[in-house]
């Protein structure tokens, strides 16, 4: 068995636990029947002598329930919701957690998950501290970790914040009880906000793409979909039985929200600043997609009821260099606008990470701005954004760590700044460009500051229905003021050419 | 002759007033009755794979909690020792003293019954001590680390009455751990288990026991 299938099978058996627990949980299963008894309890109704046989068929008749006495008036169906099951959600956390240290500790032998009743105890007696693990680790595989704890609440029918409080809780206990080291701060703060941005877009990209009325073949390619995006949710639904008619029902299919976007493939660079090495003709694929409308429209009251994911797998000339923004809104209001213009005031969670050459940077922040779409004319529209924000945990490379850990980036806090505009004609989006600048004071590392200015930006023209082609220009800028070091900084730009596909 | 009827009767005595209790058993005692804390004894024996390594008696007991019909929380104390044989790795023949605190899942197959079958996933804290036949006097002294570790398995619960329940079950605790040289100058987190040699002391541990429901 290989690893991914014994990882998957042991977070099916985590998953199992919970839901056996969960399917006895009185009245869950038996929504129907109460269901039933409640609204067609006849006995109130009807005559003493008749009313206990009549109560008994009526519940017990599988035939369509037709009372037909006179005067009697059946009362409204009502709508059945889903209830949601907090401590289901809790028991699929820790069976999460259970089911990855067990593959962990029995199939991939790893040194960290010798766990013991001592380790627990010097974990708790030592308290948290900052973790050696390396970048790719802790910026990308912990927050898919926390994913699956957010995805169990979420599943289980917690909202944002209660399926947060499950990404919190799964990853509180993984450090401080599921391995042998010390807990660790950074990967609390990881795991715990990228799991929570991870999985709401997960959450909500699963729904987009089940369908209720879809049958046979469809059914199954559209649920097999809604796992890959929603795993901890589909298996949900495959133990207890989806039944999607019920209001609030996790995972219940969205047919209503709009999603756009772009897919962009690049090929040759055109110009780049001769630091950058490698083949010009650098493979790079990326995608943008945007959830819900753009501004003022799309906000239902819920976090998450409008985001941005942008992705960019870059072949650098060592290794891939994957970039990822993603931005949710988690509270909005309009502003009044005039014809057909709309101004949206936000609050928005980010979670990105960025990569060229060997700048990176990995970042969990949240930021208050401004979107804006201005109507020019009955076929034309400005978008513009701003951001302002704090940096809650970024990371960043360390050139000039030459120790003999494995850890060669630095842990900071600082602000985040950004600007977005985007210009499109008859739905095509002509012109777009996305600055950010980022500023860090290390908490852990080369003692000192620095700073990053990130610009993205295209020019695209239509070549045939949703295709186009262009340019893009991406500049990076990172300046260093560390204590034990000269101050310094780098700069790298790359032209490529690109063609598009938007819908 | 008389000898070989006399036993043959003798294990068949046992057997038929286990029957006849099953059968006789009041009604209440078979269905489902929504006592949901039980507390339980069972003993047994427990056999660990590793080569070198035997078997011995086993014993425990532990309180269950059963939030639905088809579904229970146990806490269990078990301990047993097995001896520690030529040819086991590292040591010299002597006995290994384990402890085990258990938190098990048991999921039961039915919600009712006179017999109520069960599968058993949990994870147990495993106290191991060690003990040469001919002690050294003085370092170095040699021990298991303690580890937690996974156990899988499954049992039988055999309802006498509404409150007394006859069970058997059979576990396998995986423990994976090594011998290390005491005084330990270190916190065991500091050693790394890839340079050690791992011991496989997987037990199978079989019971039968009592469990009494409140």
């Amino acid at each position: 068995m290989t690893g991914s299938k014994l990882t998957a099978a042991m977070i099916m058996m985590g998953l199992f636990l919970g839901n056996a627990i969960a399917g006895s949980v009185p009245g869950e299963s038996t929504i129907l029947t109460s269901y039933l008894i409640r609204s067609f309890s006849l006995s109130s109704r009807l005559p003493a002598d008749v009313a206990p046989s009549a109560t008994r068929v009526l519940v017990e008749s599988p035939l369509p329930l037709s009372p037909s006495w006179p005067g009697f008036t059946p009362p409204a169906p009502q709508a059945r919701a889903f209830h949601p099951r907090p401590w289901l959600a809790a028991a699929e956390v820790a069976g999460i957690n259970l089911g990855v240290w067990a593959f962990l500790h029995y199939a991939g032998d790893a040194h960290y998950a010798y766990i013991s009743w001592e380790t627990m105890r010097d974990n708790f007696r030592d308290g948290f501290e900052w973790d050696q693990s390396r970048y790719f680790v802790n910026f990308y595989h912990h927050p898919y970790h926390g994913y699956l704890y957010y995805s169990a609440g979420r599943a289980n029918g917690l909202g944002y914040w209660g399926a947060s409080l499950c990404a919190f809780g799964g990853s509180l206990m993984w450090e401080t009880v599921m391995e042998k080291f010390r807990p660790s701060i950074n990967d609390l703060v990881t795991t715990t906000y990228g799991g929570i941005v991870y999985g709401e877009i997960g959450y909500r990209f699963s729904a987009l793409v089940r369908k209720r009325e879809a049958r046979g073949v469809g059914r199954i390619w559209r649920e097999a979909v809604g796992a890959i995006f929603d795993p901890v949710g589909a298996l949900n639904r495959l133990l207890n039985g989806r039944d999607d008619s019920v209001s609030g029902a996790p995972g219940r299919p969205d047919d209503e929200t709009p999603l756009h976007g772009e897919i962009l493939l690049a090929g040759p660079v055109i110009l780049r600043s001769a630091s950058l090495e490698g083949a010009k003709a650098v493979p790079l694929v990326a995608f943008t997609l945007n959830y819900g409308d753009s501004a003022g429209k799309g906000w239902g009251g819920r976090p998450f009821d409008l985001f941005t994911v942008q992705g960019r797998l870059r072949w650098g000339p060592d290794r891939p260099h994957l970039s990822l923004s993603i931005a949710g809104v988690l509270t909005a209001k309009d502003l009044p606008s005039t014809g057909g213009s709309s101004h949206d005031l936000g609050v928005y969670q980010y979670y990105e990470y960025y990569g060229i050459d060997t700048l990176r940077l990995g970042s969990s922040s949240i930021a208050g701005g401004l979107t804006s779409l201005h109507v020019l004319s009955a076929k034309t529209q400005l978008k513009l954004a701003a951001r302002l924000g704090w940096l809650v945990l970024g990371g960043t490379d360390d050139f000039y760590y030459k120790g003999p850990e494995r850890r060669e980036y630095n842990y900071g806090t600082g602000w985040l700044a950004g600007a977005e505009a985007g210009f499109g004609s008859r739905r095509f989006e002509y012109l777009s460009a996305t600055w950010r600048h980022y500023g860090l004071f290390t908490l852990q590392g080369q003692k000192g500051s620095e700073s990053w200015d990130i610009f993205q930006g295209q020019a695209r023209i239509p070549v045939w229905r949703k295709l186009g082609a262009g340019l893009q220009i991406e500049y990076c800028e990172r300046n260093i003021k560390f204590e034990d070091q000269e101050p310094g900084e780098r700069r790298v730009f790359e032209i490529r050419a690109f063609v598009t596909c938007q819908f | 002759m008389k000898s070989k009827s006399l036993k043959r009767i003798l294990t068949l005595i046992p057997a038929l007033t286990l029957a006849a209790v099953f059968l006789l058993a009041p009604r209440p005692g078979r269905a489902e009755d929504g006592k949901s804390l039980s507390v339980g004894l069972n003993a047994g024996a427990a056999f660990v794979t590793e080569k070198g390594y035997g078997h011995g008696l086993r014993y425990g007991g532990g309180i269950l909690w059963q939030p639905s019909p088809r579904f229970g929380l146990e806490v269990l104390f078990e301990k047993y020792d097995v001896p520690v044989n030529e040819g086991a790795e590292g040591l010299t023949p002597g006995e290994m003293r384990t402890n085990a605190l258990l938190f098990n899942c048991l999921f039961y197959l039915t919600g009712r019954g006179l017999l109520r079958p069960y599968a058993i996933v949990g994870v147990g804290f495993y106290f191991i001590g060690y003990s040469p036949d001919d002690p050294v006097v003085g370092p170095p002294e040699l021990d298991f680390v303690d580890r937690m570790a996974l156990q899988l398995g499954g049992g039988l619960d055999v309802r006498l009455s509404s409150r007394l329940a006859i069970t058997g079950n059979v576990r396998y605790n995986m423990v994976k751990t090594w011998v290390e040289t005491l005084p330990r100058t270190d916190p065991i987190r500091d050693t790394d288990p890839t340079l050690q040699n791992i011991l496989h002391l997987y037990a199978l541990a079989a019971s039968l026991g009592l469990k009494l429901s409140f």
